[in-house]
């Protein structure tokens, strides 16, 4: 028993019902964080509230229901100012002295456009299409499309051909993929699933930066494999190995600062992957250090390009901050076959805090103001435009599509999938769902079968979903909606945010 | 014959196989009445192991020759046509042999019948229409409901 | 031309069996002294204390029988058996033609010459099979003080059955103790004691020298000792011995019981013998040996049964297993146990709960487990018998088998991977064997 003087409050209550409890102990056995504990003397089963962080495995394990958490109560007097979680904060820092960490996005009460706007539907003069009776392209092809198409024409046998040579695309079944999450900051079981489900879905997931782990090189065909700035595992047969390479300058979680694994997580299997000595902490700087200028991305975009033969598209990650616009455009003239850029709702499995709630813009203004300035420019088509960072539903997606992305990463949302329940104690490492986490008696939690079905699941819903808006729409293609805002209207969102959405409000 | 087999590499240990082979067996076949409302309380046919990281569950094998058929003196263990070794408490006079003579510890004291040696042994839950419960419970695939060639 | 099964028991019903299982046509005749279908024996000591019913204690139903295609002969017993015409003689006079024999006639029960004047008496019956069983029950209501001669299995459970029926029990045992082929005299110790919680008097290292009788029923037994107990009844309990009386004059090899090679076939071609008549290869002693033991008779038979059938099976040998227990003490005990007498470089491990009345004990022999008792304490204890059959080292799982929960976890991880999801189950057959050692 602890006895430590601490102010830090309660943040969840474990409430079970006595008289359903059949003293199993199978939430005792199964909360990693220690919630639960068996009280011989008294044959009863308690918990300890401090212990409870929310992410739900006893609830579901318990095979009789018996168990239900429930959100503290704010314990102070009601302070618009000094909210329960901004005492909280304050406490943990007076007694540690330290960076608050967090995982998961920002839960911050900012403005979720999404929510408020609408798409359109066809009636009367432009009929809808019935997806399941005439076809519906949902496909999509990410990379670099031609300023013009030159076509050929057989001498012989009169059939045309393309002479343009055009750059290496890669096709998506649906233009939805998994998000870069590295093994490290989640299990090789995680990777495993969500690889497996973008392989069975014609789909793509990212390797993020912790390198790519000789299991999953059976799935390169669907891989992104991430050049970030620790460059761990980055060696040629891993840039080989993928469908495309992506050079990530930031993420959304934490725009501007490096990353940090520390050393307890890097194990053997991790530090093979990262091509790192096992036990030292894996350290992301913030900048590259070789890429000081866009000269210097150029010539790393370049690099790789060689390095892979032309073969493979070359993507690059950015978080959507301030002049998101200007760096996009910048990145597009720099040769990269698609710009990816994260919002502000973007996760992380581990994150100061104080950056992750204030630093970035959502994603929703950030697709609106890269896509009109790369059209502007007349460049849109020279690179595809990806977006990441709090997706949650095929609406969320087709909005996105309508705003002018060409495809969405999920990252929260397959999470999710595999029994994530967004508690945000990823930095910790012990996730009793077996996805963030390194601990072997917590990943075998996570059975690639299962989970692979379940993310499997997710994009073939999703993928009937969107076929089904597309199809309301009264259009057949999801090319047809790419930028399309016409097809959108705001509800409740005032200027200047009206216009920089480039959207109209809803009744004009 | 579709039986279960066991995958060590993915029981998380919870228990939940135990619990419901104990409920499905009950008269009541409810939790709450099943645990502390029924005059005999089941015990589990299932039994998970658990060592540090290592866990799994086993039962009855259903062999091709079964060691407990042969070391009944009553009867009260059979082989039916579908294969399943099966159990008749109204014959068993509860001498033991059986849990002497099963290699594979499948075979446990009914131990809250107080009145009347009994054993409980899997069944595959014979009588019930999804299947075995264990299989249904187990949140991560550890126990599976197949046919397997030999 | 017919498979022919001399003997009644379970050898005999896992013979039909295992035949069935390759030839669905021939006819099986089974030969049965006793007028009853297959039941069986040891059931009898449960029905008299009114555990079982009597309709409850044969093998199988009368639909086994019907279905697969076996005719039952009760109540004729064979006197003679032709190997080279292959026929078998009946009491009646009848003959039955074979095309393979199994011989699982089983045991008689052994009295001593000193006690064979007194069996013809009212109040005096062995307690081995139906009859037996009736006898006592008819006797029930009238007696009180029973003396039970022999204090081993068919004791024990013979006094166990009288208890439950309020009798007052007397037990006269040569050796000093009770179920001493079975058990150690630690173990003993707790058999002992729930005899005397009981109010049984249990005179050890004695036996009967005489009896009084009077208008042909006994009144009286005088002990080695020089006790001289008052008793309304005698129960002779003292042992069986192989019941072989009707191959004299064959040229089946036989020692105590019938000798039988790994297919349970005798000297003879098409003659084969199974359970408490067969002397065969005993997997702890190395050696052939008789055994009445349940279990080896189901196997035996059932091996019998498929080399009978044209299909090969390859008996991996018998292993001494039993499980008895009387009222709240229990006992179940492997292999060789009496350890004074076989061998001498014998290492002994125990564990000992007197407050629980726990005790366990292992006999080791150059590191392989060839023995074990465990009083009280049986859950999952089967899993032991892998360590005697596949002759496993001790040493690594020494802790194991001394703990109360044993379990496949101690095992290694491939082991029991592939043992907790075998398709087929544990063999009989030597093939189970070489996968495995």
């Amino acid at each position: 028993m602890k006895f430590t003087f601490s102010l830090k409050p309660e943040n969840f209550i474990i409430e079970r019902d006595d008289e359903r409890c059949i003293r199993c102990g199978a939430c005792v056995q199964q909360c990693a964080y220690n919630a639960h504990y068996f009280l011989e003397e008294k044959n009863k089963v308690l918990g300890i509230n401090h212990n409870c962080v929310g992410d739900g495995r006893c609830v579901a394990i318990c095979p009789t229901n018996a168990i239900r958490i429930r959100q503290a109560e704010n314990p102070y007097r009601p302070n618009h100012n000094w909210s329960k979680e901004k005492m909280m904060d304050l406490y943990e820092q007076a007694e540690n002295g330290t960076v608050l960490l967090v995982g998961m996005g920002a839960p911050t009460p900012h403005p979720v456009y999404w929510d408020k706007i609408i798409l359109n539907a066809s009636q009367v003069t432009n009929p809808s299409i019935d997806p399941l009776r005439e076809p519906m392209e949902v496909k999509t092809y990410i990379g670099s499309k031609p300023d013009k198409i030159e076509v050929v024409f057989d001498n012989k046998t009169k059939k045309p051909d393309i002479k343009t040579k055009i750059s290496p695309q890669l096709e998506l079944e649906v233009p939805v993929m998994f998000a870069a999450m590295s093994f490290g900051a989640i299990s090789l079981n995680a990777c495993k699933s969500l690889a497996k489900a973008a392989s069975e879905m014609g789909t793509f997931w990212n390797t993020g930066e912790g390198g790519l782990h000789r299991d999953l090189y059976q799935y390169g065909k669907n891989t992104i494999v991430q050049v970030a700035s620790g460059r761990f595992g980055v060696h040629l047969d891993y840039l080989n190995a993928g469908a495309a390479v992506e050079i990530k300058i930031g993420q959304g979680a934490k725009p501007g600062i490096g990353g940090h694994l520390p050393g307890e997580k890097v194990n053997h299997e991790i530090s093979v992957t990262r091509a790192m000595p096992e036990g030292a902490d894996a350290i992301s700087p913030a900048p590259h250090h070789d890429i000081y200028s866009i000269e210097d991305l150029r010539q790393l975009i370049y690099s790789i390009k060689e390095a892979t033969d032309y073969e493979k598209p070359v993507f690059v990650k950015i978080s959507a901050v301030h002049n998101v616009a200007a760096i996009a455009s910048g990145i597009v003239r720099a040769g990269a076959d698609a710009v990816v850029i994260d919002g502000i709702r973007g996760g992380t499995g581990a994150a100061p805090k104080i950056i992750r709630d204030n630093v970035g813009i959502p994603i929703e203004l950030a697709i609106a103001v890269v896509d009109e300035r790369l059209r502007k420019e007349g460049i849109r088509n020279q690179a595809s435009l990806i977006a990441a960072g709090g997706f949650r539903n095929s609406s969320d997606v087709i909005k996105a599509i309508a705003l002018g992305a060409d495809a969405v990463y999920i990252g929260t949302a397959a999470l999710m999938t595999l029994g994530c329940h967004v508690c945000g104690m990823c930095y910790k490492g012990i996730c009793n769902w077996g996805i963030a986490t390194q601990r072997e008696d917590l990943t075998k939690r996570l059975n690639p079968e299962i989970g692979a079905e379940r993310a499997k699941n997710l994009l073939k819903a999703w993928k009937h979903e969107i076929q089904e808006m597309l199809g309301a729409m009264g259009i057949n293609s999801i090319e047809s909606l790419r930028g399309n805002r016409l097809n959108l209207r705001a509800v409740d969102i005032h200027e200047p945010y009206l216009s920089i959405l480039g959207i109209k409000p809803a009744g004009a | 014959m579709k039986k279960l087999y066991f995958r060590e590499e993915w029981c998380v240990g919870c228990g939940r196989c135990e619990v419901v082979c104990a409920i499905e067996h009950s008269e009541s076949k409810h939790p709450i009445i099943a645990y502390f409302h029924e005059k005999i309380r089941q015990t589990p046919r299932i039994v998970v192991e658990r060592k540090g990281n290592i866990s799994f569950a086993n039962t009855c094998r259903h062999c091709e020759e079964p060691d407990c058929v042969n070391a009944c003196i009553a009867g009260a263990l059979y082989k039916d046509e579908s294969g399943k070794v099966l159990y008749d408490p109204n014959k068993c006079v509860g001498c033991y042999s059986c849990i002497m003579a099963c290699p594979y510890g499948a075979i446990m004291k009914d131990i809250n019948r107080k009145e009347r040696k009994q054993i409980v042994k899997c069944d595959l839950c014979n009588t019930r229409k999804e299947g075995p419960a264990c299989a249904e419970a187990c949140p991560n695939r550890a126990i599976i409901f197949e046919e397997k060639e030999g | 031309m017919s498979y022919v099964i001399i003997g009644n028991g379970p050898a005999a019903i896992a013979a039909c069996e295992s035949i069935r299982t390759t030839d669905k046509e021939k006819q099986i005749i089974i030969i049965s002294k006793e007028d009853k279908y297959a039941y069986g024996r040891p059931l009898i000591t449960y029905q008299i204390a009114g555990i079982v019913e009597k309709e409850n204690m044969f093998l199988r139903k009368k639909e086994f029988y019907e279905k697969n295609n076996i005719k039952v002969l009760l109540g004729k017993e064979a006197t003679g058996i032709d190997p080279k015409n292959k026929i078998v003689k009946l009491d009646d006079g009848a003959q039955i033609n074979y095309e393979k024999l199994l011989i699982a006639s089983g045991g008689t029960p052994f009295i001593p010459p000193v006690y064979k004047e007194y069996m013809d008496k009212e109040n005096i019956t062995t307690f081995i099979k139906w009859e037996d069983m009736e006898k006592l029950e008819k006797m029930l209501p009238e007696i009180n003080n029973v003396l039970i001669v022999g204090g081993g299995l068919i004791g024990i459970k013979a006094a166990e059955a009288l208890v439950m029926k309020n009798k007052k029990v007397f037990i006269a045992e040569l050796s000093k103790r009770v179920l001493s082929t079975v058990i150690d005299n630690k173990g003993a110790y707790y058999f002992h004691k729930e005899l005397e919680k009981n109010n049984i008097f249990l005179f050890l290292e004695n036996t009967v020298k005489s009896f009084k009788v009077k208008k042909n029923r006994i009144e009286k037994a005088v002990l080695q000792s020089g006790e001289v107990l008052d008793i309304d009844a005698v129960i002779m309990a003292i042992g069986v011995k192989p019941e072989i009386s009707f191959i004299k004059g064959t040229n089946i090899n036989t020692n105590v019981g019938i000798l039988v090679d790994d297919s349970m076939k005798t000297s003879v071609d098409d003659i084969y013998a199974a359970g408490d008549v067969a002397e065969s290869y005993d997997l702890v002693y190395g050696s052939k040996r008789i055994g009445p033991i349940w279990v080896s008779a189901s196997e035996q038979g059932r091996i019998a049964g498929y080399n009978m059938a044209g299909k090969k099976a390859s008996y991996r040998g018998r292993l001494i297993m039993n499980s008895i227990s009387f009222l709240k003490t229990s006992l179940i005990s492997y292999g060789i146990i009496n350890t004074d007498i076989e061998y001498e470089k014998i290492n002994v491990f125990e564990y000992e709960r007197p407050d629980l009345n726990i005790y366990r004990r292992l006999n080791v022999v150059d590191n392989r487990l060839i023995g074990a008792i465990f009083v009280n304490s049986i859950y999952r204890k089967g899993i032991i018998t892998r360590f005697i059959i596949e002759k496993l080292p001790f040493d690594k799982y020494k802790d194991i088998l001394l703990s109360p929960n044993i379990g496949f976890i101690e095992f290694e991880k491939e082991y029991r991977n592939r043992e907790i999801n075998s398709v087929k189950g544990y063999s009989k057959t030597k093939t189970n064997l070489e996968n495995t050692v």
